[in-house]
């Protein structure tokens, strides 16, 4: 055989190279698999967004009004008076580098437009251009450049490449933030109609029927049934949760995937015996039957509008307070936006919780507590009756979602509930966990089918640092307090790290918490076998030392 | 010389070309992030393909002059699994994700040459049987690439089921419910 010929030409073929140019003379190339389709005109015409027609992000032409530029540059204008944060970040940066490898992005792509400070330079060269006297007079030279079409198809290319994760902020010795620049690039971009689907779909959707899949509120309810079927098969108890009821103290809103996706579902069954065990006086709302919040990915004007219903229920239904589920992004914009915008809530209490007398006073303006705080602090008063040795099977992990994390810090209490409901608790490394911790890699409305290979290129630091203790100590479960999580985890575990589930913190409090009354349980919430008799008693015994204030034993009545 | 003694000799200087050649399919700017700190937590891309080239350097190696039984393929690709997994994802077509492998033999060929043992005609047939031990490699990798990529397609069909699992699960007891009341199909 003739070798020598086919390897040289084997060589030859493949000399892939890398574009040397730089960054700005590179035009932004919009590839499948990279990209979310396009906002379609129903869905941008519901909420009343300009510019609706139906387009393709990979025809040529965008159909963009004939004064796009114009629109843009008013635009950015306007948010630079409104946002002293926008302006600040774009005059700051003395483009040190320091963000520059700390984007999942960047690291999973290599694709140095997502590099955090090339993110912020899309929109500073145009910030200098059109803003600046030293851009206006030296152009390139001052790093200023003209918008024209090749310009803004970058901005919707990488705008949508970010998960305004707000890890690079963390490393940058100013604060920039470039979760604030994206999010002011993609509101402007939302000007000219250049929202993706997979956001302005579940906007419509949420402003319509108030949830992003627009469920109909009867099946909302069977919904919740189904589970209450299930809790019934697995406990042997049955549980009556009610809905839209007038005089609760407590309105509950969680992500809607909990509702319908698995695993959230899990989750939400965990909400479910959790509170009814407790005999909280809570009830559903079939209308604010959302907790995340897709209208932040598209302006701030519409995360407001998106976000009211939640304060209307709970003045319509006359409750106290509110307890929220395990969201990401909800969280963020409850903790930073929600009481700006449309609080503050006075007509609610400061929550306090009815079994421990804990008031949440950091809840204090918005009246909004996450369920992970009023675990934490239940398991701490040792007010749960736990059989941690149910989660024996499992070897845990905890993602610490952006949100949760850098949004609003919370970084224990999924901690001291986890260590307390399963005994196999692995931490992942240092740098890869609370402030530092990596997106999963479709956080802000990416997490679309379409642009898979971004998200399993964004979510490849995530899933590596699992894949450490998954390696080291055979942990087989990522827990989590976030619904994008826990659906994209799940997505990305199975192809980097098989073996690895996904669980919501609450589906593992569920497994653990002996419910009064309840048979004895067989499997876990999904149906898992438990661990054996035999191994459960030996650890059983261990287990029940860990909680404070817990009786030994923890096995369940028949 | 003997091909092993000398790949053994020359690991690091064969594998830094390797890896050269490797991180040349990065924009300039990345490669050189790639090959800064070899942190596996924040710099994973750049700790995967180093490690993963050393490790198929370590096993091309142990394989040479092996009598008796061919390599397993499987066993051969299995080190490049992780850096085939990464770059399955990234910005490559099939033959751009995969070609690095080759040019293990160019990053051998051209540090033989800088020491004249190319020539030597032992070492020459040697070759020959490292050729064809990389193409094995190339072989086996291929299979894994395009199981990666099938992968994908799955995980993307996966989503869909769960995300509407329960609402599929309701639809259906729908049907049966009105199956049974009227006895027929609609
Ligand atoms: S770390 Fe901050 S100042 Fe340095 S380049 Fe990044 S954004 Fe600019
Ligand atoms: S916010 Fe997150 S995704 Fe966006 S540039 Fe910063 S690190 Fe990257």
């Amino acid at each position: 055989m003739a070798k020598e010929p086919i390897k040289e030409e084997l060589l030859q073929s493949i000399s892939y190279k890398a574009p040397k140019t730089f960054w700005m003379d590179t035009p932004a190339q919009i590839k499948p698999g990279m990209f979310c389709w396009g906002a379609k005109a129903k869905s941008l015409n519901v909420v009343g967004m300009p510019n609706a027609r139906d387009w393709n992000p990979l025809d040529e032409d965008w159909k963009l009004p004939e004064n796009w530029q114009e629109i843009l540059i008013e635009g950015l204008r306007e948010r630079l008076d409104k946002y002293r944060s926008l302006r600040l970040f774009l005059d700051i940066c003395v483009r040190c580098g320091a963000c520059a490898d700390k984007c999942h992005f960047y690291i999973g792509t290599g694709d140095p437009k997502n590099m955090p400070v090339v993110r912020g330079e899309l929109m500073r060269s145009i910030y200098r251009k059109y803003f600046t006297t030293p851009g206006k007079v030296f152009g390139k030279l001052a790093g200023a450049r003209e918008l024209d079409l090749q310009v803004l198809k970058e901005w919707w290319t990488y705008f949508f490449q970010c998960t305004e994760c707000r890890r690079c902020s963390v490393f940058c010795p100013y604060g920039i933030d470039h979760a604030e620049i994206t999010i002011a690039g993609r509101e402007l971009l939302n000007l000219l109609g250049l929202n993706i689907e997979w956001i302005q779909g579940p906007v419509s959707n949420c402003y319509m029927k108030g949830n992003h899949l627009g469920l109909e509120p009867q099946t909302i309810v069977s919904n919740v049934e189904f589970m209450v079927d299930d809790i019934e098969t697995l406990t042997g108890i049955r549980i009556n949760p009610t809905f839209n009821r007038k005089g609760a103290e407590i309105l509950f809103v969680t992500p809607s995937g909990d509702l319908f996706a698995d695993p959230g579902t899990y989750t939400c069954m965990g909400y479910l015996m959790l509170f009814h065990e407790l005999g909280l006086d809570y009830t559903w709302s079939t209308y604010a039957s959302e907790g995340g919040n897709f209208g932040f990915f598209t302006s701030n004007e519409m995360a407001k509008r998106l976000n009211s219903k939640i304060y209307a229920e709970a003045k319509r239904l006359g409750v106290k307070w509110i307890l929220g589920g395990e969201c990401g992004h909800m969280w963020r914009l409850v903790h930073q936006y929600m009481d700006t915008w449309n609080g503050p809530a006075g007509f609610l209490e400061v929550p306090k919780s009815p079994i421990t007398g804990t008031v949440f006073d950091n809840a204090k303006s918005t009246k909004m507590t996450h369920i992970i705080e009023f675990t934490a602090d239940l398991i701490k008063h040792g007010k749960l009756k736990l059989d941690p040795s149910r989660n024996d099977h499992l070897k845990v992990t905890f993602h610490d979602s952006c949100n949760t994390a850098r949004g609003m810090g919370v970084f224990e209490e999924p901690r001291h509930v986890l260590k307390n409901i399963c005994r196999n608790f692995y931490e992942m490394p240092r740098e890869t966990i609370k402030e530092q911790t990596f997106c999963c890699g479709s956080g802000s409305g990416l997490n679309a089918g379409e642009d898979m290979e971004l998200r399993l290129r964004g979510g490849l630091a995530r899933a590596n640092a699992v894949k450490y203790v998954h390696d080291k100590h055979g942990v087989n479960m990522l827990a989590n307090i976030c619904a994008i999580d826990r659906a994209s985890l799940t997505t990305s575990m199975n192809y980097w790290v098989p073996g690895v589930t996904v669980a919501g913190v609450h589906e593992l409090v569920a497994n653990a918490l002996v419910m009064t009354g309840e048979k004895k349980r067989e499997t876990d919430l999904r149906g898992e076998p438990l661990p054996a008799p035999e191994d459960q008693t030996s650890v059983s015994a261990r287990a029940v030392a860990q909680p404070e204030g817990e009786k030994a034993g923890g096995e369940a009545n028949v | 010389m003997d091909l092993k003694d000398f790949l053994a000799e020359k690991r690091s200087a064969v594998l830094e070309r390797w890896l050269d050649y490797v991180l040349q399919t990065y924009p300039a700017q990345t490669s050189k992030m790639l090959r800064s700190g070899q942190n596996r937590f924040t710099n994973p891309v750049g700790k995967i393909i180093s490690d993963s080239l050393g490790a198929v350097y370590d096993e091309v190696v142990r394989h040479l002059g092996h009598k008796g039984s061919e390599p397993e393929e499987d066993s051969l690709s299995g080190f490049l699994e992780n850096i085939i997994k990464v770059r399955a994802v990234q910005d490559f077509t099939a033959s751009g994700a995969l070609g690095f492998i080759f040019w293990l033999k160019k990053a051998v060929r051209e540090e033989a040459e800088k020491c004249g043992a190319c020539r030597e005609v032992p070492f020459c047939r040697q070759m020959m049987e490292f050729d064809s031990l990389v193409d094995r490699l190339a072989l086996g990798a291929f299979d894994f690439f395009m199981q990666c990529r099938e992968k994908i397609y799955e995980l993307k069909a996966a989503e869909v089921r769960d995300h509407t699992f329960r609402l599929l699960q309701q639809a259906n007891l729908i049907i049966e419910k009105k199956e049974g009341e009227h006895g027929e199909e609609h």
